[in-house]
């Protein structure tokens, strides 16, 4: 049996994935759990705040139409693309520069999950 | 809608306080007041440098001890409090997860610890992490946050242990790693007391 890895191991794979600049992991009240690679532009605690605000809403949302939890969500812009999934209790957020290899992140990000989520 | 940490912190930042002729500042439901990191620090470094080898695990638990009982009745004068009540409330839809959410933001807020919650299994077990805590000044080559880990099993025991007062020391929280030792972040674990 191998031993389980650890947050940090598994973040610095996510981050291998061509095209992923920082990944984070947020607690669903903002807070930054843990956090790797280049944040460029982006004030680590901003992002985190963003994310919990967007989770009420998402959450809410949820509610209103009566539909099952969200399990990814994107925003693609001009100049950045912002990947989020639930692990656990948390979010894991990915940050990339533009959303060209965005299929290539929520295909490679997929098989993390699993492994990530018993952590949050 | 959960607890969001960024607004309970700019809110309670800007609560006016004064303290009194004695010193001690009445806000959140309890007495604080407001002395240098030094003090604090150079305290326990103090006491653990006069405090012979065979004796020093003891001396751990008594510091912690001391974080314990002050965090179990100050953590319960603050979930008590108006404050709380009008900034933290309002947001709180799970139940004792979300107050526990609420009371690290003020522990941030009051700059003791920038810290807040990894993980949560309800009355079992919780994970905190520290990114910025004043226990971790200095390197002095051990772990020194005693106050984290003492007001983090009071916080934990005010959640799902018996009601206030009899509720004490169900649970204890065991440091994992420390920024004082060389980690990137400060991790406890908080996990029901034998």
């Amino acid at each position: 049996m191998l031993d389980q890895r650890n947050s940090t191991e598994i973040l610095q794979d996510i981050l291998d994935i061509p095209g992923a600049n920082a990944v984070v992991v947020v607690g669903r009240d903002g807070f930054v759990i843990e956090a790797v690679g280049a944040m460029l532009k982006f004030d680590l605690d901003t992002v985190g705040a963003s994310v919990a605000l967007v989770l009420n809403g998402t959450e809410r949302m949820e509610q209103e139409l009566n539909i099952a939890a969200f399990q990814t969500l994107t925003l693609e812009a001009n100049d950045a693309m912002i990947m989020c999934t639930p692990v656990g209790d948390a979010l894991l957020v990915i940050l990339a520069p533009d959303s060209k290899t965005l299929g290539m992140i929520r295909l490679q990000v997929k098989k993390y999950i699993p492994e990530l989520a018993p952590l949050f | 809608m959960t607890v969001q940490r960024d607004v309970v912190v700019k809110q309670l930042a800007d609560i006016q306080i004064e303290s009194t002729d004695e010193g001690l500042i009445p806000a959140y439901g309890v007495l604080v007041n407001m002395l240098p990191v030094a003090f604090w620090n150079t305290f326990t470094e103090r006491i653990l440098k006069a405090i012979p080898d065979e004796r020093r695990a003891e001396l751990e638990e008594a510091l912690v001890n001391c974080a314990h009982e002050c965090g179990y009745h100050t953590g319960f004068g603050i979930i008590n409090s108006d404050e709380f009540k009008s900034v933290v409330e309002p947001m709180v839809t799970e139940g004792a997860k979300d107050i526990l959410r609420g009371a690290y933001a003020v522990f941030t807020a009051w700059g003791w610890a920038k810290s807040g919650i990894v993980q949560i299994k309800e009355g079992e077990r919780m994970v905190i992490r520290a990114v910025d805590y004043y226990e971790s000044d200095g390197q002095p080559g051990y772990k020194t946050a005693f106050m984290i880990r003492g007001v983090s099993a009071a916080f934990f025991d005010l959640a799902y242990s018996d009601a206030f007062p009899d509720g004490i020391h169900k649970y204890k929280c065991e440091q994992a790693k420390g920024i004082e030792v060389g980690d990137p972040f400060g991790e406890f674990i908080v996990y029901q007391n034998e």
